[in-house]
């Protein structure tokens, strides 16, 4: 082990007290509201802070550490594309605005109100496989940062990985999101100091520091290792892709749970560019302490058991170069990422599946008419049978993700895997949503179309990467590199809801939305 | 841009995501404290453990 006793000392109060907080919290909710958006009550400072913690968890460090890994500085261009887009959003209001005006609690609920019921079935049926796919290597990339940093045998990987995911289960079933609030509260402080004092100690290390990193990135990756045009895992085909998607990436929904958590769409709003400032830093922080473990292994000093892993290669870095009590709270930090971004990531997606397959079957089978409750229902299940029915798909998901993380291995890095998955929802969201919310003659056989085709390319490829062989020689460029088949489904998703929507404007007149009175 | 470029780009970058990072970090720390600890209150009365 590689943790002093007090470290761990530290992280079983943070544990503790964790605990603590999803108990408290669940005298705190009493309607459906208060579970799934915590009564639309977030001010800017809190729901900066929350969404920070959501997008900057323990997963997300670790992928951008190991793209670090593999491809040095060349990374940083992706949390700068993102900065840009998301001030961007928060200045003009795109998409968010209008959501939080139309007082939705989960995406696919818009398409009820602009569509029909069969088409919100359709894109809650799409959002929670791309969501449950997407979630799927989070536990283990969770469990790889414990071992890694503990100095645990790498084959106690899958026994961590269900404690972990236990723990975050109790307490969001407890508190649901009035507790992940808290703990992504103090999870945003603890991470915080965490990268102050972690990237303090690689700058000022006699091996690393600035210009040693540099030097060793370029004595054994050459140019690709900065010029991001040059390294082949980019090029001017992603950096479109991502521009695109990052505009569009907004409706994911566990980020979207923040923005449709604020008081109004003008919290929304600046609450979304603030924490746009950070999106940089989010990245190009873990991607720098992934490069600095390159080149940490490959230097003759280094002893440890991860020269080849960038997986695991940075947290054991980092576990030695922190001195105690440091290490323990970057440690707790760490945990608390893992949880803050699976507890907000198993309520959004248990909410979709619920609020948006379940309830809607129920209410086609009941024939129930297409409109809203006071208690915010569509004639489905109940609120307090939907909180019910959240609990068990939480617990179900759970499961599905321990023994996903346990047997399955990417075709490319964890980074890309989860732009993949996430694209076969959000090639869709480019007409239901995007067009939806700003042409006028987005109707709903254009959003059936935009969901079917956006989700096509993403799917093919994620199925023809694991059995390569069946795909003829001239065509294997699609399946070794998902840059094309993502980039065409963005396309796809947007030119199916123009096409389908001009060719039936008599038949599928579009539904008229009123923002006159949006702040 | 030749590799000279880049890596001094990718410093400034580093430079000013930091900066942007932890200046966020400062600014939305107290107002973020204050709703916890409205929100905690409001539990704790809720259970009984504090009079409103």
């Amino acid at each position: 082990m590689h943790l002093h006793w007090i470290d761990l000392v530290i992280v079983l109060v943070y544990l503790g007290g964790t605990i603590l907080i999803g108990l408290l919290a669940r005298t705190s909710i009493k309607s459906v509201a208060d579970f799934l958006v915590a009564g639309r009550t977030l001010n800017v400072q809190i729901g900066v802070a929350t969404y920070v913690a959501t997008g900057l968890g323990l997963v997300t460090v670790m992928y951008f550490a190991e793209e670090g890994f593999k491809n040095g500085f060349a990374p940083f261009l992706v949390g700068v594309l993102a900065t840009v887009v998301f001030i961007f959003i928060g200045k003009t209001g795109f998409i968010v605005s209008r959501l939080r005006f139309l007082q939705v609690m989960t995406v696919p609920e818009f398409y009820e109100i602009k569509y029909t019921r069969g088409v919100r079935l359709l894109g809650g049926c799409i959002l929670a496989l791309a969501g449950t796919l997407n979630m799927g290597l989070f536990p283990i990339l969770g469990s790889r940062f414990v071992v890694g940093f503990t100095g645990l045998p790498k084959e106690y990987v899958n026994y961590v990985m269900l404690v972990m995911v236990a723990v975050v289960v109790f307490y969001t079933l407890m508190g649901g999101m009035v507790s992940v609030v808290l703990v992504d509260f103090v999870q945003f402080l603890l991470l915080s100091m965490g990268f102050l004092f972690g990237t303090y100690a690689i700058l000022t290390h006699p091996d690393l520091g600035w210009t040693n990193i540099v030097n060793g990135l370029a004595a054994h990756k050459g140019a690709a290792a900065f010029d991001p045009i040059a390294n082949l895992d980019y090029g001017y085909i992603f950096i479109f892709y991502f521009l695109s998607v990052s505009l569009i990436g907004i409706v994911w929904q566990p980020e979207m749970t923040h923005v449709l958590s604020t008081e109004s769409p003008k919290v929304a709003r600046k609450m979304f560019w603030i924490q746009g400032l950070t999106m940089v830093g989010r990245a190009v922080l873990p991607m720098f302490w992934g490069a600095a473990a390159f080149v940490w292994v490959h230097l003759p000093t280094y002893g440890g058991l991860y020269a080849d892993d960038g997986r695991f290669a940075m947290p054991e870095m980092i576990s030695q170069l922190l001195p105690p009590v440091v290490a323990g709270l970057l440690f707790a930090g760490m945990l608390a990422a893992f949880m803050s971004t699976h507890d907000s990531y198993l309520l959004s997606w248990s909410a979709v599946i619920v609020r948006d397959v379940v309830s809607p079957i129920k209410a086609m089978l009941a024939g129930s008419a297409q409109e809203r409750s006071d208690e915010g229902n569509w004639g489905g299940l109940t609120g307090e049978r939907e909180i019910r029915w959240v609990r068990i798909i939480v617990v179900i998901l759970a499961a599905f993700l321990v023994a996903f993380g346990t047997f399955y291995t990417p075709p490319e890095t964890s980074f890309k895997f989860m732009y993949v998955t996430g694209t076969i929802y959000f090639a869709g969201c480019v007409g239901t949503i995007g067009l939806g919310l700003y042409w006028r003659k987005a109707n709903t056989v254009g959003a059936y179309c935009a969901l079917v085709m956006g989700a096509i390319a993403p799917l093919s490829f994620l199925i023809l990467a694991e059995m390569p062989e069946v795909v003829p020689h001239h065509l294997r460029f699609l399946v070794e590199n998902s840059n094309i088949s993502i980039m065409s489904s963005l396309l796809l998703g947007g030119l199916g809801m123009i096409v389908g929507s001009l060719l039936t404007q008599k038949s599928h007149a579009p539904r008229p939305l009123d923002f006159a009175e949006m702040e | 841009m030749e590799a000279q470029g880049w890596k001094t780009l990718w410093m400034v970058v580093f430079v000013v995501a930091s900066a942007l990072f932890w200046g966020t970090v400062l600014a939305v720390v107290g107002g973020g404290l204050r709703f916890a600890r409205n929100l905690l209150g409001e539990m704790l009365v809720e259970i009984g453990w504090r009079k409103q």
